[in-house]
């Protein structure tokens, strides 16, 4: 029997409509308490994420962004507002995660994630949540976690469109699996070139979220080895099975890759960094 | 045979979103993809009847062909 001397009368409150799920319950509170998520990107993505995550409790919420708020991300970075313009982006998430859940420990990682930093930046969290904006930081994000051996959540969006999966590395396949290397700089525009419906974001971060609280909690099916495609405009969800690449470069049998890469674009042209693993 | 071919995202430059495409008995996705003047092979995701399948993969008279493109914003 799980002992609710653990909680405040309020957390009681607060998480009762967690705690009376059987598959949650009091234990599973607790877990999510003591869980510790990195979100990459406070983003379209990141947002809703986070939001949620911090909705249920989960102890300490990672953000890794650089990025100041522009009026342009308001359309769909639904945690920033009108007066948060020109401020961090983890500074303006710390204040509303705060204003929501004082049980929260928002990170605040203002930097951008390098070859240099990343083993660094994810080896304390249980999860990694992956809402970055571009190519070159997902493969990056990938390789990190296989390295590391953590769970990453995969979401991406474009115009109308996402695409999510759950990455557990030595348990099912990993994003080279499925795309061995980045595309070319250039070759898939990105959603400041071509645009994406506001919405669209707050649908797969929600997901990444769910899966992410799957994870801690231990329960249902998680995405691996699956990756969901969602189509705003069809209102479809399809899935594709994604097998382990045995050949796959990073977590394959005979991996090529070892050492974290930093794949830079500069107008259209790609430079690779690597750096010591 | 006939097969059911719906395209997403940049591979909507290639064709309606929707179609219907006439081929020859023991076609292939290969040749499903020139029909559509596709050359992509390696950023392209394509589900036979919702299940991923590869350019060898027969294809078959009523069957629905997805063809994705990897998407990287957030």
């Amino acid at each position: 029997m799980f002992d609710f001397t653990d909680f405040t009368e309020d957390q009681i409150k607060r998480y009762s409509r967690h705690i009376i799920l059987p598959e949650v319950g009091g234990k599973g509170q607790k877990k999510l308490n003591n869980a510790k998520i990195l979100v990459i990107g406070a983003g379209g993505l990141g947002c809703p994420a986070i939001i949620y995550l911090a909705a249920a409790g989960i102890g300490k919420i990672g953000v890794v962004d650089m990025d100041v708020v522009d009026l342009s991300n308001l359309q769909r970075q639904i945690l920033h507002t009108t007066n948060d313009i020109n401020k961090l982006k983890t500074l303006s998430v710390k204040e509303k995660v705060t204003a929501l859940n004082q049980d929260v420990e928002i990170i605040q990682h203002n930097k951008k994630i390098t070859s240099e930093n990343a083993l660094e930046i994810i080896k304390d969290y249980d999860v990694i949540i992956d809402g970055s904006d571009n190519f070159p930081t997902r493969y990056l994000v990938n390789d990190a976690c296989v390295f590391e051996n953590k769970p990453l959540i995969y979401g991406a969006i474009f115009r109308f469109e996402g695409q999510v999966t759950t990455i557990i590395p030595n348990d099912g396949p990993c994003y080279r699996c499925l795309f061995p290397e980045p595309p070319p700089p250039g070759m898939i525009p990105s959603c400041q070139e071509a645009g994406v419906l506001g919405v669209l974001p707050g649908i797969i971060g929600v997901i990444q979220a769910t899966e992410a609280m799957k994870y801690i909690l231990n329960i249902g099916n998680l995405l691996k080895g699956r990756m969901l495609l969602y189509d705003a405009l069809r209102m479809e969800f399809q899935e594709v099975n994604v097998p382990k690449d045995t050949n796959c470069p990073v977590c394959g049998k005979n991996p090529t890759i070892t050492k974290l890469i930093d794949y830079e674009e500069f107008c259209g042209l790609k430079k690779e960094n690597e750096s010591k693993h | 045979m006939k097969v059911k071919v719906k395209l997403y995202g940049d591979f909507l430059r290639q064709g309606p979103e929707e179609s219907i495409v006439e081929l020859q008995d023991g076609s292939t996705v290969e040749e499903l993809l020139k029909h559509f003047e596709i050359s992509e092979r390696n950023y392209i995701i394509i589900l036979v009847n919702l299940k991923r399948s590869w350019f060898e993969g027969a294809l078959k008279d009523g069957d629905t062909v997805s063809i994705f493109s990897p998407v990287g914003g957030g």
